[in-house]
């Protein structure tokens, strides 16, 4: 676990997403799956947006997959940071920001592996890491 | 039920100022709202109809209520897609007055983005997921535009000539806030701000705002300025859904944008001047892709060598200098977009850029943001 410089605003979570934040701090990343569709959507929605045909269910996902698409935000108070979207082995696209300090090696079709990075003395967040 | 032919754009205002530090948000909105008016030949008394975006403080009823509006409204609509919300507004516009809610219908966007603080929405559902990553408008269109380039082979080269285009344009525009002629070599020379995007793929950030009237072919025809004719619009959202299927080479504009042409009973071949938005470079590539001007991925070869610019490309775009040099206000492109448009049908842009013989234009948008949510518009306005 990285202990980040940025100031981060304080996670929001709500009644659907507490189990995510909780178990975040474990470090598990979790996901939830549809038992009609079979599929795994993000962000975590009781109702699955994908097929509109049943409650979804949570379970842990391995956080790995690969780089859709990046940037590098160069203009940034805070130092330049990596941005993209990444595919999740077995499921969806994730908008997701890179590790800190994390700017020189991205490309497309790169492995990654998300992790769960401390932000403040309350809360973990979601980051892409190269794996 | 067809809203084709049935309303015009009959009034149309610019502000001239791009900085703002000495007028109040409010002020700027009956600033816009009293030009439009005034070019339409009708007075305040005859507005039944009041449009304009969520980013008006206070919202619809204090804005309406501001600009004495109150009392005389039967029909009103904050329906807020962003930038591209003007766009889609002509059609809402049009539908109002096609189904008889009113007979004169103001649109209005003012603001001060680089003086007034950004208003605070309501957070949506994806806050807790996305709000922060600090993704702005410069790093997440720079998203689309890495994918655009690993898979079609698209350059930062071709991306600059939408620039180079728009700079052409926009020295004949003297309130325009970069009057500058650049070259391809001038923007990718330009400081990277979120690769593969430099600061001149990027659009201005100015204050004041514009508007426009809408009103019946009758009401229209008895003001004695040229008539434009709304011909279609149409709308289309696009997002993740759920992260699923995600293509950021293409925009909401590949759904409304041949919607839109079809509802005109026109094809891009009779598109004589196109008003694009262009929040970035990499926007006004993947709409023309979208269109159907050229086929998916050949957007850059399509852009370049001045494609786009007024008397030497196929393609005329943007003849006020778009947002790229001329205006974007408050961050929302959409209403400038609407105001060229006519002023090329009506004959009345600057004489050095006015397309010949200005028949039928294209108006798009693209509101939000184009790699997380977006809405998309276009409007096809024809001279009357």
């Amino acid at each position: 676990m990285v202990e980040t410089s940025h100031k981060y605003p304080k996670v929001d979570k709500n009644e659907e997403t507490k189990l995510f934040w909780d178990s975040a701090k474990e470090g598990k990343f979790m996901v939830r799956r549809c038992p009609a569709c079979n599929e795994i959507h993000w962000y975590p929605r009781s109702l699955c947006p994908l097929c509109h045909k049943a409650e979804t269910v949570w379970e842990e996902h391995s956080g790995e997959g690969e780089i859709y698409t990046w940037t590098v935000m160069r203009k940034s108070p805070t130092g330049p940071f990596g941005l993209g979207y990444v595919k999740l082995d077995g499921g969806p696209f994730v908008y997701v920001r890179f590790r800190d300090g994390l700017v020189d090696d991205l490309e497309i079709g790169k492995r990654t592996k998300m992790v769960f990075d401390k932000i403040s003395d309350d809360d973990v967040y979601l980051f892409a890491d190269l794996a | 039920m067809s809203i084709k032919r049935k309303a015009c754009i009959a009034g149309i205002y610019e502000h001239p100022l791009r900085k703002c530090p000495d007028q109040s948000i409010w002020q700027l909105h009956a600033e816009v709202a009293d030009g439009a008016l005034k070019d339409a030949g009708l007075s305040w008394d005859d507005v039944d109809g009041y449009f304009c975006g969520g980013d008006a403080p206070g919202g619809i009823m204090a804005m309406a209520d501001y600009l004495g509006l109150t009392n005389q409204l039967t029909h009103y609509d904050s329906t807020d897609t962003g930038g591209s919300s003007y766009v889609m507004h002509v059609g809402k516009m049009a539908e109002a007055i096609v189904m008889g809610k009113c007979k004169v219908a103001l649109c209005t966007l003012a603001g001060k983005p680089r003086t007034a603080p950004p208003v605070v929405r309501v957070p949506g559902a994806e806050h807790g997921f996305e709000a922060g990553y600090n993704g702005t408008p410069p790093n997440l269109y720079a998203l689309a535009a890495q994918r655009h380039m690993h898979e079609f082979g698209t350059t930062s080269e071709q991306l600059a000539w939408i620039k180079v285009a728009a700079s052409q344009h926009a020295q004949y525009n003297p309130n325009a806030m970069l009057q500058g002629v650049v070259t391809v070599e001038d923007v990718v020379n330009s400081p990277m701000i979120a690769d593969p995007l430099h600061m001149f793929d990027c659009c201005v950030v100015s204050e004041g705002g514009g508007a426009f009237v809408m009103t019946t072919p009758e009401i229209a025809k008895s003001l004695g300025k040229p008539i434009v004719n709304v011909l279609s619009a149409a709308q289309f959202l696009k997002g993740q859904a759920g992260g699923g299927v995600l293509d950021l080479t293409k925009s909401g504009l590949g759904v409304s944008g041949p919607k839109a042409l079809e509802q005109a009973g026109v094809t891009v071949n009779d598109i004589k001047y196109a008003s694009i938005y262009d929040s970035f470079t990499i926007t006004v590539l993947m709409q023309i892709e979208d269109m159907g001007f050229c086929k998916k991925g050949e957007g850059g070869k399509f852009v370049q060598d001045g494609n786009l610019i007024s008397g030497v490309g196929k393609l005329p775009f943007n003849t006020d200098g778009g947002g790229l040099c001329n205006n974007h206000p408050v961050n929302r492109g959409g209403m400038t977009k609407v105001l060229e448009a006519v002023r090329q049908l009506r004959g009345e842009a600057h004489e050095k850029v006015q397309v010949p013989n200005c028949d039928i234009a294209l108006v798009t948008g693209i509101g939000g943001t184009l790699t997380v949510r977006h809405g998309s518009a276009a409007a096809i306005l024809e001279r009357g």
